[in-house]
């Protein structure tokens, strides 16, 4: 009697085993209509749309400090923004150093323009030493950290780069 | 109630609360923890890509079926230990206790470790712009691992500089749940030898 009760027992989670298994399999297999849609379907991969336009930017100068104003139009499918910004700035082959920071965050919804205000306060060196420098599309180094809005995700990350005058106008978008 | 009865009893409820709630095992989150760009969530019972929030690929039928069978098999290894556990003395009571938590649990993370050990080498061998794109990726594909992916600004803008991206890839609470099932899947074997070999030490 024992033994008989043993076995029904092995026996059925033999078969719930094997139904755990085979069910799911065919499930899957009969909503998908063919061998090739079960084990391969043609996804597409929805990767957002990430651009953004340099539509303008005004240098402006007032008692010791630069105060960049950038306008920017968001021209891809997802709201970018802006959340924080600060770092240094220094000339390649020069003495001059100063110190950046966004005025307050911005955040563009698809389609929307507006303006991103950063500002530059000189900690070695003076204005007109950096000025002159981007004049003559010297070399600059940047670094420093930020963190952007992109749709529901925020991404902080620090950076640094060597650019050019020449080259900060044609950048948009990733 | 016996001493391996309790610990069968405890592996089967702990691992039978791990495959119902079905969370990831393991995690790479890119970005801010709370906002993540990048995360990427993987268990024996489900596969999760989110970029920006929203899902970016999604696993074929066949795997859905694999992930949906495993899920069935570990509640079905789960059940039938706390069964086996309340029940015990009944001739077949014996041939419901299982390693399934033991064996689940060893087996995703010697797959994953693997996995991340192996994948991105092989992508960074397949394509040679990625490992110039993103130096230390296979850091940040670790098993277990926390730093900065350095993207190289080169190939995007031609622009010298990087960007330090904050990254976290870990083995989840979850994951750790289902080790500890198994552990006591195991304990609660050797328990109820060791009780074995007393009855029939005092029978003889």
């Amino acid at each position: 009697m024992a033994l008989k009760s043993m076995n029904i027992v092995v026996l059925s989670l033999r078969i719930i085993t094997a139904a755990a298994v085979i069910t799911p399999l065919a499930v899957y297999y009969a909503s998908s209509g063919s061998l090739a849609g079960f084990l391969f379907p043609k996804n597409e991969i929805q990767i957002p749309n990430l651009r953004f336009e340099l539509v303008s930017y005004d240098v402006s100068k007032s008692e010791g400090e630069y105060m960049l104003d950038l306008k920017l139009s968001n021209t891809g499918s997802v709201p970018f923004g802006i959340r924080n910004l600060e770092g240094e700035v220094s000339l390649v082959n020069r003495e001059f150093t100063g110190r950046f920071s966004l005025e307050s965050p911005i955040i563009l919804a698809p389609g929307q323009l507006g303006s991103l205000r950063v500002i530059l306060l000189p900690v070695q060196g003076d204005l007109k030493t950096f000025e002159d420098a981007l004049s003559r599309d010297e070399a600059f180094n940047v670094t420093g950290r930020a963190a952007i809005a992109l749709g529901d995700a925020e991404l902080p990350f620090t950076f640094t780069a060597e650019l050019k005058p020449s080259e900060v106008g044609e950048r948009g978008g990733f | 109630m016996e001493a391996f009865r309790v610990v069968y009893l405890v592996s089967g409820l702990l691992f039978l609360a791990v495959a119902l709630l079905g969370s990831a095992w393991w995690e790479l989150v890119l970005g801010e923890p709370a906002k993540p760009v990048l995360y990427v969530g993987l268990s024996p019972f489900g596969f999760e890509t989110k970029l920006l929030g929203s899902r970016v690929i999604e696993a074929p039928p066949v795997v859905n079926a694999l992930f949906l069978a495993l899920r069935a098999l570990a509640v079905l290894g789960a059940s039938t230990a706390i069964v086996g556990a309340l029940m015990w003395g009944k001739p077949w009571s014996k041939r419901l206790f299982n390693f399934r938590p033991f064996t689940m649990s060893i087996g995703f993370a010697i797959l994953v470790a693997a996995a991340t050990m192996l994948l991105p080498r092989y992508a960074c061998s397949a394509v040679p712009q990625l490992a110039q794109l993103a130096p230390n990726l296979a850091e940040a594909f670790a098993l277990y691992s926390s730093g900065y992916l350095r993207v190289n600004l080169f190939p995007l803008a031609r622009v010298n500089g990087y960007l330090d991206l904050a990254f976290r890839s870990q083995l989840t609470p979850n994951f750790w749940i289902a080790l500890l099932s198994g552990v006591l899947c195991i304990a609660g074997w050797i328990l109820s030898k060791k009780e074995g070999s007393k009855r029939s030490f005092r029978g003889s």
